[in-house]
């Protein structure tokens, strides 16, 4: 074993496992196509028509629409793990982290609560459509920059800066709520380029393993 | 003095049980590829924490390609978890033996300058 400098630390073992997982970058390029598609989906609602049958209705289905595609992108995604990761790297299933779970938590309650807020007080609140652009980019930038600290990978700081000049831009340029979908959308389309580009080096520097199932009499696990 | 638990005492094993305890399972490929043991090796290992009770082997298929599962059972998790409570109580034990020995010596080359009598003046 090459690493044994804590391996009864399961902390140091899980983030050591989390980095050895996201070499291949397909959590990457999915999360940015995601994004993709939020931005795709939903930004062309707010240069639609009002008068016009799509305009009005627009948005009551782009939801369902977002859905369908997020189902049809985790069933590609379990053709391409099994196809392209798995025969590499084994196949792992791992455990929801405690800290993910209060985290997202946390995140609903924050939400609620602004929701809440801006319900309660909105006659009074200022014009808040400029600050959507540099908030969402303000909350993209934590997010990577947790991960980046959390899982030691530091090219989530340079996707943390990127998506504050992105956030910076917005607020530069104007944009209204559709800012948040721009950043979205910047940051889906970087993502994707760098998963991919991170997949293909990784299906270069990892061959299939052809005997790491291979079932015999002498290694009977094997 | 705690007893370690012998199983899991040993480094393989230990890393074995370790990764298992961050995942919900893990074929025999990645467990190869994460701890970097040989086949045999890992397969001995694997056998031995079957027979502990700790680990549970599960032969699968994945569409047409076969694969061996482990899974750490609630016995390997609690006997992991006594182990690490252990190992710490004995590194602790081991940190203040070392800090006592550390401050004793402290003393000891004190003393001597302390207690060495004043130097006779010196005639002219």
């Amino acid at each position: 074993m090459s690493d044994p400098s804590n391996p009864s630390n399961p902390t140091e073992a899980r983030v050591r496992a989390l980095r050895r997982w996201s070499e291949n970058g397909l959590e990457e390029t999915t999360l940015g196509v995601l994004f993709c598609l939020f931005c795709g989906i939903f930004l062309p609602g707010y240069f639609l028509p009002n008068g016009t049958f799509l305009g009005q209705h627009y948005a009551t289905f782009s939801p369902y629409f977002l859905a369908a595609c997020a189902v049809a992108m985790v069933l590609t995604l379990k053709k391409v793990r099994a196809r392209f990761i798995y025969p590499r790297t084994g196949y792992v299933v791992f455990r929801p982290a405690a800290s993910r779970i209060w985290i997202a938590v946390a995140g609903q309650g924050i939400a609620a609560a602004m929701a809440l807020a801006v319900l309660h007080w909105r006659s009074s609140l200022p014009d808040l459509s400029r600050a959507w652009g540099p908030a969402a980019g303000l909350v993209f930038a934590a997010c990577f920059f947790w991960g980046g600290i959390t899982y030691r990978l530091p090219y989530f700081n340079w996707l943390a800066a990127l998506s504050l000049l992105l956030g910076a831009a917005t607020l530069a340029a104007g944009a209204g709520i559709g800012g948040a979908m721009w950043v979205m959308g910047g940051m889906g389309v970087t993502m994707a380029a760098d998963g991919v580009l991170r997949m293909k080096r990784f299906l270069k520097r990892h061959p299939i393993v052809r005997d790491g199932q291979s079932l015999s009499e002498d290694h009977p696990h094997a | 003095m705690p007893e370690l638990d012998r199983v899991i005492h040993e480094q393989a094993r230990l890393a074995i049980v370790t990764l298992l305890a961050t995942v919900e399972e893990a074929d025999f490929l990645y467990l190869r590829q994460a701890t970097e043991l040989t086949k045999g090796n890992l397969s001995a290992h694997l056998a031995r924490l079957e027979a502990a009770g700790y680990v549970e082997i599960e032969k699968a298929f994945r569409g047409k390609i076969p694969m061996t599962l482990a899974r750490l059972t609630p016995e390997g998790l609690a006997a992991l978890k006594t182990y690490r409570k252990e190992m710490t109580a004995l590194l602790n034990l081991s940190k203040n033996a070392s800090k006592g020995l550390r401050k004793r010596s402290r003393v000891a080359a004190v003393r001597p300058v302390a207690a060495r009598p004043l130097a006779a003046p010196q005639r002219a």
